[in-house]
């Protein structure tokens, strides 16, 4: 189920887990312990989402067009086919770029006011 | 890498299974199988890193996933219940009867004040003599657990005694306000 008349603004700021497995689908399709290594390595192992909390994710994101199922398989020799494969809609991908520019603009006056140390600020020049 | 005690998986699972009953029935028939073999996946790898510490730190993350996700999965549920909805639009309403009763118990507690009011009231405390507004509580005796407050001017400067329209108040003790110049002071009402 897709969402093309939804604005991706209308869904931000997005909870961390959402955000968080829209990050693990954006460069192919895993099943549920895919996304949660995904985002285990993705945030040197400080999140662990469990079962339930990605689960719950799931079937509102599944709701929301965020990511559907996917039927096929990488290899059934290699997979256990109960194993359900999920992947990110062109909507899903249009809500993750717009939190994760949204995110960036947070970040951006982070560095403007000098909350992060040793980054540089993100506009600066320098004087000859 | 740790070799994975096998019973000690099949035993966490078989527990982790029991817990899904928490879950709402249409979630766990949906999603039940595959949380169960994430969990599997999970304990498998927790195992072959850290042994029984892994284990263990697995099942206290997984606990409190459990508890947090119950409560908002019932929560939806509960949201989407036939009877939840057909209720919804009684919330609008309730607010209303809220307010209404707000609005209209503010004249039911001035009707309160007793319809010939105390006109008078004996008191020995001292007044002390930069005090030019005396507050009272005081209760009829036929109502005396009734207090009401009244204001009263000071008779030894010949003003004359009235009755402030009144609210019930909790009975306290005499209360002597200098930066306001009021005493307050609770006594019985005569009639005079």
């Amino acid at each position: 189920m897709t969402h093309p008349e939804h604005d991706p603004e209308s869904l931000l700021p997005l909870r961390p887990a959402v955000f968080h497995i829209l990050l693990a689908l954006a460069d192919g399709e895993r099943h549920g312990y895919g996304i949660m290594q995904e985002i285990l390595a993705g945030t040197s192992g400080k999140l662990r989402i469990g079962p339930g909390t990605l689960y719950g994710s799931i079937k509102r994101m599944l709701a929301d067009g965020l990511i559907e199922e996917s039927d096929e398989r990488p290899d059934p020799a290699l997979d256990d086919e109960r194993r359900r494969y999920y992947r990110l809609t062109a909507f899903g991908r249009r809500v993750a770029e717009a939190e994760a520019k949204r995110l960036l603009q947070v970040v951006s006056v982070a560095q403007q006011k000098r909350l992060l140390r040793g980054l540089e600020p993100l506009s600066w020049s320098v004087e000859r | 890498m740790k070799t994975p005690s096998k019973w000690l998986e099949k035993i966490s699972v078989f527990i982790y299974r029991v817990l899904l009953v928490f879950y709402p029935a249409d979630f766990r028939r949906v999603y039940g199988s595959q949380m169960v073999q994430l969990f599997w996946d999970s304990c498998r790898e927790a195992q072959q890193h850290a042994g029984m510490r892994g284990l263990i730190s697995l099942w206290l993350s997984t606990l409190y996933d459990v508890a947090s996700s119950v409560i908002v999965e019932r929560s939806m549920t509960m949201q989407r219940h036939p009877v939840i909805k057909r209720l919804a639009w009684l919330s609008p309403v309730l607010i209303v009867l809220v307010l209404l009763s707000v609005v209209f118990s503010v004249p039911r507690i001035s009707s309160e004040a007793p319809a010939s009011g105390p006109t008078h009231i004996t008191t020995t405390t001292p007044v002390p003599p930069h005090v030019d507004l005396l507050l009272a509580t005081c209760s009829q005796p036929d109502a005396p657990s009734t207090i009401y407050t009244v204001v009263v001017s000071i008779p030894e400067r010949g003003d004359r005694v009235g009755v402030a329209p009144s609210h019930a108040v909790e009975p306290g003790p005499i209360i002597h306000d200098e930066q306001f110049g009021r005493l307050l002071l609770r006594g019985p009402c005569y009639d005079p």
